[in-house]
């Protein structure tokens, strides 16, 4: 598979009068077409700052980000990199353009200057992709949050990117909404082969990531499946993660002595494996 | 906090909802101009008949206009009170010590009332009867076509668009922040004035920082989704005139030509 977004030696500070201070620090990685990749780390370790390199919101002080190819440094492809590469924030309600539920679908098709008759269908497909079809003509300060958030998806998948990145698009729902949001990226994933990039602090939503990446202090601390990631709670606990109940009871289960395999991360897989203890 | 009425849409299914909205535009603003311009009692007769039937061919209830009236209200009646005392001329009618009053001052501000009502009513009519986004859809399409605001129509249309979108938002960002404060002991409802507006200001505080934060989020994901302002940029929905438009120009010209035309024809009103 080839990469769609690789990072090399990044660093950034925000403030250019202090340097030294940096968001993040020498951080390479790269993230393959068609992935479902989760970036974890607690509060202030650089992940959702990194989020925003990946479509050129904030360009890197020092290394450089590639988009297919492109350097977000090169103010000529960041359309394309910015077409490539959409982006959902984490408040509903501050990345609403429009009154109307199918003119904010449309904000984004508008910009790219798609032929005015075909931009109808275009909303049209997005709004029936997430199942919200019949709210087209509703003002969005009438939905709920999760709903909110599945039109602020309508609105980038109408602009039909390769890959999207939720920076930490779950965090301000109830868990109903969460769930929609969620289902909906790995429908986006499985079904359309879009790769999604999913900052979060909550483990428990990444159990079904094909990777983790995980940031500590600006850097790049490790990688790997949610399974070698979550074997090792006590490491988490140390780099202050949230680890998923499930995980955790496995792990207590496991150290007092019962057979339970490392595989174990969701609730059903849980229940198999004690059932299976003999 | 419900009670706004400007940039309030009233949905309906009528002649004046289906009017393109820069005519609605147009019509309104000539309606100001030439309201200023009507000399005759007939002339004010006549822009009430046009608010009249703008009214019925709206299907707005008269209550949402009256509605619209209150805020004004105020305004209304000190334009009336200072051209009573202000003006001088004709036979004069009383006095209160240094108040005198003239009958020429009654009929100027009997004058200048109406003409604020009828102004203000036919403006609801127009903001009533046009959803937010055909308003400054329509707005931009007309100042394209003013030589010093063409650059600037896009952005004028879009920091208006973008303010009437965050009006809900903002307002229940208000009330959280109010009922917070009132928890915390806050009290917003006794004393005088001044006392009144200092506890404003645990509100305004807040409400201004998250606004700002707001503004700084907003327009980061509108460059998230390739916002470079106008140039380049297509639209969904594209305006466009209509045989009923044409009707509405036309009734409304003469109407106007009616309005102002009959002060100069020596009607005896």
């Amino acid at each position: 598979m080839n990469n769609i977004i690789e990072v090399k030696n990044l660093s950034f500070a925000y403030d250019s009068d202090e340097p030294d201070k940096k968001a993040l620090e020498n951080v390479s990685l790269s993230i393959r077409e068609g992935e479902f990749v989760g970036i974890v780390g607690h509060n202030g370790s650089g992940k959702s700052t990194l989020a925003k390199m990946f479509n050129g919101l904030l360009l890197p002080t020092q290394g450089d980000v590639f988009v297919m190819g492109m350097n977000t440094k090169d103010e000529d492809s960041l359309i394309d990199v910015r077409r490539t590469v959409g982006m959902v924030f984490q408040n509903p309600d501050n990345q609403m353009v429009a009154t109307i539920v199918e003119e904010d679908v449309a904000f984004g098709v508008e910009n790219l200057g798609v032929e005015q008759s075909k931009i109808r269908g275009v909303v049209e497909d997005a709004l029936r992709a997430v199942d919200m079809f019949e709210f087209k003509g509703q003002k969005p300060h009438q939905l709920s949050g999760g709903q909110k958030q599945r039109i602020a998806i309508a609105g980038i998948i109408a602009m039909k990117p390769k890959c999207i990145v939720f920076d930490e698009s779950t965090a301000m729902l109830d868990p109903v909404g969460r769930s929609e949001v969620l289902s909906q990226m790995h429908k986006l994933n499985k079904e359309d082969g879009v790769t999604i990039i999913f900052i979060t602090h909550y483990m428990e939503e990444l159990i079904d990531a094909d990777r983790i990446i995980i940031m500590n202090d600006g850097s790049y601390y490790k990688e790997g499946t949610p399974v070698e990631i979550f074997s090792d709670t006590d490491e988490l606990k140390k780099l202050r993660l949230n680890v998923p109940e499930t995980v955790e009871l496995a792990d207590g289960l496991r150290k007092a002595g019962m057979n339970i395999s490392h595989n174990v991360l969701t609730k059903e897989d849980l229940v198999e494996a004690i059932c299976q203890l003999k | 906090m419900s009670e706004m009425t400007i940039g309030q849409y009233y949905p309906a299914d009528s002649f004046v909802h289906k009017l393109d909205p820069r005519t609605k535009i147009m019509l309104t603003l000539l309606y100001i101009l030439f309201i200023f311009m009507v000399k005759s009692v007939v002339g004010y007769a006549v822009a009430f008949l046009f608010l009249v039937m703008a009214i019925m061919f709206s299907k707005i209830p008269v209550k949402y206009i009256i509605k619209g009236l209150k805020p004004v209200a105020f305004i209304v009646t000190l334009t009336i009170v200072i051209n009573i005392l202000w003006t001088k001329g004709g036979n004069l009618l009383f006095s209160i010590g240094f108040i005198k009053v003239y009958a020429e001052g009654v009929v100027v501000a009997a004058k200048m009332g109406v003409r604020l009502m009828l102004l203000v009513s036919t403006t609801s009519i127009m903001t009533l009867s046009t959803s937010t986004i055909d308003l400054t859809d329509g707005m931009e399409m007309l100042m394209r076509k003013v030589p010093f605001l063409k650059n600037s129509a896009h952005d004028i249309s879009m920091m208006m668009s973008i303010a009437l979108r965050f009006i809900p938002t903002l307002q229940e960002e208000t009330d959280r922040i109010m009922k917070a404060q009132k928890s915390r002991g806050a009290d917003f409802d006794s004393g005088n004035i001044v006392q009144k507006a200092k506890a404003m200001l645990p509100i305004l505080v807040p409400l201004f920082v998250s606004a700002f934060q707001r503004a700084g989020e907003l327009a980061m994901a509108m460059e998230a989704r390739c916002y470079r302002g106008g140039e380049g940029r297509t639209k969904m929905k594209v305006l466009k005139y209509t045989k009923r438009d044409a009707v509405a120009y036309v009734i409304g010209f003469l109407f106007f030509a009616v309005m102002v035309g009959s002060g100069y024809i020596g009607l005896p009103f």
